[in-house]
């Protein structure tokens, strides 16, 4: 009963991916994408902390590696492979790492208003200025500048990349992606906007 | 009717005051006197005792003490109000006392005790008064004044006021401009005089140590200081105020507007005349130390004070002080957001009905660069004439600019400003590196909407390809572009163009179709392109590109062609001798040396060494070329297909017969762009 079920879903997600293989947008790998990308870009963590909920985590990870190792084999099979591997998100451009060059070169200048609670990240993967009275009033300007310069390329990113890897209707879902993993991978103490809109702390 | 109760209330004073003279002049003992409530015009006390002692120096005491005593305006109830004066002076005419101490409630001050002095005539009514040390705010006050038959004034004199504490005093009475969260101090001398009510006010207040902010962080200061002096005067009912400002210190966050005034200290006069009902005209003039000087009228709605019309002559803009102060701000996230500036501007603004309906520009060499590199202007000058439902003649000009790395050199626009349209008057000639632009047509329109529109129409003459590859950080190579850019269009951060964008090279034709520039000043420009190279002279193209001389007609296609910043990433690149080319077809040994080498480890030049090296020069019969481009890899092949799974890149001809095959198909094209850079760069360096 239980095998049978999993066949069923098995079958639909090759069904499915049969159908929609033009679209398929390899959330796995844009999730990896976007945490070697963010990893690089705000640096290594003060020290490295194991939710409780890691182990869930991992699991959906697992499950979502292999449905889309499941889905890969399938492309391996109907498509070239030089083709089947433009389903991975390749991060390599150099327009990419231009952007990420220069969002690495401002984190330095960001970090400290992510500390003190001045800039969050907002529920579109952007940045924005959640608190000017963090901010000495000299340095507002200079905040409001970040945040703009930040989300500058934040957009530029998030289009290279769906542009870059062939798929520029990628854009939204590249995007809500990093969303998720600029949350997950702030540090402690940092604010991000839930999906109502709402600022929390981590 | 006013003046009546006036008199009633005077003459009841000076009941309570005769019975007292008779009863201490007669007994010289104590006395008490009580009185349920006195009124006057605007008064009202209840509970009075008045007690009278004589002192063994012969010296009149008085404690007189009120339940409470009410006024109307403003609505005061004070409360078991105890004055005692040790030392009563009375005569026929008058009774004073110089030194009393005043203990009261129901007034908003820190201590309910003060030190008082009054006199007051019995002839003439009129009343002199002081109070000393008045505890308020956590500053000191004192008051002194008189009330005479014709009226009454007062001055007022205040240090060390806590303002907060002060707007949190004044509340009941008067709502005070002061926002919720800022501390700071107030010293204040203020002369107020009125035949009745407040009929004028003049003095000085000195704000300082103002620090704070709202809520929000939109408006905040640090040790913001200020010198006001102001003069108010009432008309019937309407007031004329005019005040100056001088002395400023600290520093001021407005949203957007950061101002350090110890850097740029700002002076100023402002003149304005407040009408209960009407609407509040005013002049002003101001002036700010590295910043500038402005002189305006305005008419601001006698409701919320919003300005209804504006007029400011800006008589002085200094840049960079302008800019980094009161520009910047509101440019952040646009184009013109991180620009160093110099030079001098005046300009006029007419402002009504909720829009902006003139302005007037001079611009005084003004010279600027965008510190990211993308654009820099020098030397501008010029007239700008902008109307809302006019069109003015304008004129601009410039000594010099960038735009990116390409050079721009001296030139003048005239330019037609009005509406939501800007549009060039009359061609114009720009010169760009070593040639010239001539721009016919130039049009942004949609200037009040969100999203700008630009039209473009120009050619290009003989703008040196040296001079521009080396600009754009490509292989300098030689030869001249000329052509003509058709309707060329800017609108939501891509320019578009039209039509094909046609060159002459090398004595063939560049065409550029379907040419898109995205976020062309903006963080990652792009461009894509389809790029046909028609009939183009090899001869004329290797002697300038000291590749190694060929002869023979090329013609090339870039399809897809995506380049980032000036850097191509994406391509489907082919480059092959022009089908029923009937020209000599000769190829040397450093092209093919350098061809070969091109190919990379795998490729091989099937060549025989031995013959080679009598020979300068090979024929050929076709040259092929292609390379698709993606994720920095070169997929590459030739015109035809060589034994060994081979490529043929040169295809000779006639003996000696010369071919040059390659077997790499995938070359990294970092390393393929580096080699033909070094062989240039070599080639540059070895020619004169």
């Amino acid at each position: 009963m239980k095998v049978s079920g999993y066949a069923a879903v098995a079958g639909g997600f090759l069904l499915a991916a049969c159908v929609t293989i033009n679209v398929y947008f390899p959330a796995a790998a844009a999730e990896q994408a976007a945490d070697k990308i963010i990893t690089d870009v705000l640096g290594a963590e003060p020290q490295a902390k194991r939710s409780q909920s890691g182990d869930t985590a991992a699991l959906r990870q697992s499950v979502t590696g292999f449905a889309y190792a499941a889905g890969k084999g399938l492309l391996d099979l109907l498509v070239p492979p030089a083709h089947a591997q433009q389903a991975d998100i390749d991060i390599s451009s150099p327009g990419v790492r231009r952007i990420q060059a220069s969002m690495k070169a401002r984190n330095a200048s960001l970090e400290p208003f992510y500390d003190n609670g001045a800039v969050g990240f907002t529920s579109d993967a952007m940045v924005a200025v959640r608190d000017l009275n963090a901010v000495a009033l000299r340095d507002r300007n200079t905040v409001r500048q970040l945040v703009a310069d930040e989300n500058r390329d934040r957009d530029a990113l998030y289009r290279e990349i769906a542009v870059a890897n062939g798929h520029p209707e990628w854009e939204d879902e590249i995007r809500a992606t990093f969303a998720r993993r600029w949350v997950a991978k702030a540090r402690s103490g940092w604010f991000y906007q839930d999906d109502g809109g709402n600022w929390r702390q981590k | 009717m006013d003046r009546q109760r006036q008199t009633r209330c005077r003459s009841c004073l000076l009941g309570v005051a005769a019975l007292v003279y008779a009863g201490t002049a007669g007994a010289l003992e104590l006395g008490d006197f009580f009185a349920d409530t006195l009124a006057g015009d605007g008064w009202r006390a209840a509970g009075i005792t008045m007690q009278v002692s004589l002192g063994n120096d012969g010296v009149f005491a008085a404690e007189i003490r009120a339940s409470s005593i009410s006024l109307q305006a403003p609505s005061i109830e004070l409360r078991d109000v105890r004055a005692s004066c040790p030392r009563l002076l009375a005569s026929a005419t008058a009774l004073s006392c110089p030194s009393a101490r005043v203990n009261l409630r129901g007034l908003p001050l820190d201590s309910p005790r003060f030190e008082a002095s009054w006199s007051y005539n019995l002839v003439s009514g009129d009343m002199q008064f002081a109070a000393n040390r008045v505890a308020l705010a956590k500053g000191m006050l004192r008051v002194t004044g008189s009330v005479r038959a014709g009226g009454w004034q007062a001055r007022i004199g205040a240090r060390g006021l806590s303002i907060p504490e002060l707007a949190r005093a004044a509340a009941p009475f008067v709502e005070l401009p002061v926002p919720a969260g800022f501390e700071g101090k107030l010293d204040a001398d203020f002369a107020l005089a009125g035949p009745d009510s407040l009929a004028s006010a003049a003095g000085q207040a000195h704000v300082y140590a103002l620090t704070g902010g709202n809520e929000e962080g939109t408006l905040a200061s640090d040790q913001l200081q200020a010198k006001l002096t102001i003069k108010a005067a009432r008309n019937a009912s309407k007031w004329q105020i005019d005040a100056a400002l001088e002395d400023t210190a600290g520093q001021v966050y407005f949203h957007p507007v950061f101002v350090d005034f110890s850097a740029h200290a700002l002076a100023g006069e402002i003149s304005l005349l407040a009408t209960p009902d009407g609407d509040w005209p005013l002049t002003f003039r101001l002036q700010q130390s590295g910043i500038g000087s402005a002189a305006g009228t305005a008419m601001l709605a006698g409701q919320n004070l919003r300005p209804l019309e504006l007029e400011l002559q800006i008589n002085e803009g200094l840049l960079p002080g302008a800019y980094e102060v009161y520009l910047q701000p509101f440019l952040v996230g646009t184009t013109a957001d991180s620009l160093e500036t110099v030079g001098r501007l005046e300009a006029r603004i007419r402002y009504r009905d909720g829009a902006l309906r003139q302005f007037q520009a001079s611009l005084q060499d003004i010279h600027m660069d965008d510190t990211r590199g993308r654009f820099a202007m020098y030397g501008l000058e010029g007239n700008i004439d902008w109307g809302y439902d006019s069109a003015g003649d304008s004129q601009l000009s410039w000594q010099g600019g960038y735009i990116y790395n390409v050079g721009l050199g001296l030139a003048r626009l005239a330019l037609k400003t009005g509406g939501g349209e800007i549009a060039l008057a009359e061609k114009a000639r720009i010169p760009v590196l070593d040639g010239m632009l001539t721009v016919s047509e130039f049009r942004l329109t949609h200037l009040n909407a969100a999203i700008n529109q630009l039209e473009f129409d120009a050619d290009i003459d003989s703008i040196g390809l040296r001079a521009l590859t080396r600009a754009l950080g490509w292989s300098p190579f030689a030869g001249s572009l000329s052509g003509s850019i058709p309707r060329m269009r800017f609108a939501d951060d891509v320019i578009t163009v039209d039509g094909a964008l046609t060159a002459q090279v090398f004595d063939g034709t560049v065409t550029i179709e379907n040419l898109q520039v995205l976020d062309p000043l903006g963080v990652l420009p792009q461009a894509q392109a389809d790029v046909r190279l028609r009939n183009l002279d090899l001869a004329a193209v290797t002697s300038t590109f000291s590749f190694g001389n060929m002869e023979g007609r090329l013609d090339g296609d870039f399809k897809k062609l995506r380049m980032l910043g000036f850097s191509p990433v994406e391509f489907d690149a082919r480059l092959y001798t022009t089908p029923g080319d009937r020209s000599r077809h000769r190829i040397s040994q450093k092209a093919i040396e350098n061809i070969s080498d091109l190919g990379g480890a795998g490729a091989a030049a099937v060549l025989s060494r031995g013959m080679l090296r009598f020979f300068d020069a090979f024929s050929y019969d076709q040259i092929g070329w292609s390379c698709r481009l993606r994720d920095e890899v070169c997929r590459m092949d030739g015109v035809a297909a060589a034994p060994g799974n081979g490529y043929y890149i040169v295809k000779g001809k006639g003996l000696p017969r010369i071919n040059v095959i390659g077997f790499s198909r995938r070359v990294s094209w970092p390393l393929l762009v580096e080699k033909l850079r070094n062989i240039n760069a070599e080639g540059v360096s070895r020619s004169p």
